[in-house]
């Protein structure tokens, strides 16, 4: 499974639990909603931002890279 | 020393004092900043009621140079004084501890003004670069890719940040909050009616060192006679909050949270976040670079950045070649790391380097994370809804139409 993909789904997921929208979520953040959208649909091929993510909801790096929850891509 | 000269020095040591940029008299005068303060041969009768409007006061006291008179306002508001105490830890938390006792040191033997910019930064590239890629070996395990085996690394630079103890915070805080308020409730009584002349004085005196200006025209400084000016049109916006008016810079933000004494009281910071919502990206960005040193590179076997190839093709390839080469000469930059993509990672900070601060991110963390993890809650300025552009430009088109009309 593609590591990137991985790392988006896996955004989506935390995103969908602790918000209400991906816009809530953005706005939280401090960015674009269009620059969450292309993480969330090609992925995060940038280990800075995953590595941000993690900090911002307080999960472990591998996280976002391990699929251990059957996360579909 | 002739009168003009009296006044300027005057002028310069108040602005000096509260870290106002002098440049402000000169954008209210419609010149560009690297005119003199007076241009004429005598300090001039304009630029003198420009400045005595900055702190609200009659050109007199600018002209006899009544220091008791202008510093009166700033005395009556605590934050003045905190806020220099606090610039001051600031200034010295970038640097390495014993420098800037031997610096100190100095400035005792030499006097104050011994120059304190000769100390070596904490974290430099020369230290970092062996850590750095023996991380992003370990990261290569995890996400392959990561390392590039036959690269070499290039342009490192790295950057990180300290909390730093201000003791005074919830001083500190509770006087910016009490200046804020009393801008606020003063803007708001001055759309009903006529303020006092110490209220103007007051007021405008705030307006100076905010530097706030009208939120949908940013080059006009929000002052008491243009308020009265305008007050229907802002009476008929009807806004609740100064900020939906007012528009400071981005350096009024003095960044609370990177002292420890900030994450004690979370009422505090969200009333911080409650003004500034920006603030809590802010955290975030700072807790990753307190507990990681931000290092940017470029791999020598980087590929060419996509945004570089875009530009090529809006100049064309040879025009493209030639700013290039002026930028490198100019900018003293490698030619070969130009238009190369970079690389940014986080290299986390050994457990010495961190020390106490590990506490402090774990403390601002909480802050940052979603509402629904108890992190702070950002709410968005009232008239930042999803149609403020056009909201705004309506703002700057009617304030222009009243400007046409004679205003």
């Amino acid at each position: 499974m593609n590591i990137q993909l991985l790392a988006g789904k896996k955004l989506k997921k935390l995103i969908k639990e602790y918000y209400t929208s991906q816009e809530e979520f953005a706005f939280d953040f401090g960015c674009d909603v269009r620059t969450i959208n292309r993480y969330i649909n090609n992925g995060i091929n940038k280990i800075d931002i995953i590595q941000e993510f993690a900090e911002k909801f307080n999960v472990p790096f591998e996280y976002f890279i391990i699929n251990n929850e059957d996360v579909e891509c | 020393m002739s009168k003009k000269e009296k006044i300027t020095k005057f002028v310069e040591k108040v602005f000096n004092e509260y870290q106002i940029s002098i440049n402000l008299i000169k954008l209210e005068r419609g010149d560009d900043e690297e005119s003199p303060i007076f241009k004429e041969r005598e300090a001039d009768k304009r630029t003198i009621e420009i400045i005595a409007n900055m702190f609200g006061v009659e050109p007199k006291v600018i002209e006899n140079c009544d220091e008791e008179r202008i510093f009166e306002v700033y005395n009556n508001y605590s934050f003045f004084k905190y806020i220099k105490d606090f610039r001051e830890c600031e200034y010295y938390a970038n640097y390495d501890n014993a420098e800037i006792q031997t610096q100190n040191l100095l400035n005792a033997i030499f006097g104050a003004d011994y120059d304190t910019h000769e100390v070596t930064p904490k974290y430099i590239p020369e230290k970092i670069i062996g850590r750095l890629k023996k991380y992003l070996a370990d990261m290569d395990k995890l996400v392959s890719g990561t390392l590039h085996k036959n690269a070499d690394i290039l342009g490192l630079t790295v950057y990180s940040q300290d909390f730093f103890s201000y003791s005074k915070m919830t001083r500190l805080l509770n006087s910016f909050f009490n200046l804020l308020g009393r801008t606020e409730e003063l803007f708001f009584k001055a759309l009903y009616k006529n303020l006092t002349k110490k209220e103007v004085k007051e007021y405008n005196t705030f307006i100076t060192y905010l530097y706030g200006r009208d939120v949908a025209i940013p080059t006009q400084m929000m002052y008491y006679n243009y308020v009265c000016t305008y007050r229907e049109l802002f009476k008929k916006e009807g806004y609740k909050t100064l900020f939906s008016y007012v528009s400071v810079p981005s350096y009024i933000n003095f960044e609370p949270w990177r002292c420890p004494e900030f994450t004690e009281n979370k009422e505090l910071a969200q009333k911080y976040v409650d003004y500034f919502p920006e603030s809590k990206e802010m955290m975030t960005n700072f807790n990753m670079i307190s507990k990681n040193i931000l290092c940017k590179f470029t791999w020598s076997d980087a590929k060419r950045d996509k945004e570089a190839d875009e530009f090529d093709d809006l100049l064309g390839e040879e025009l493209n070649a030639e700013l290039d080469e002026i930028f490198c000469e100019i900018h003293n930059v490698d030619k070969n790391l130009l238009n190369k993509e970079i690389t940014q990672i986080y290299l986390p900070k050994t457990k010495t380097e961190l020390s106490v601060n590990k506490d402090y991110c774990d403390r601002l963390q909480k802050f940052i994370l979603p509402p629904k993890k108890d992190g702070l809650v950002k709410k968005p300025q009232e008239w930042h809804t999803s149609r403020a552009d056009k909201v705004l430009f309506k703002r700057m088109q009617n304030r222009l139409k009243l400007r046409k009309e004679g205003k």
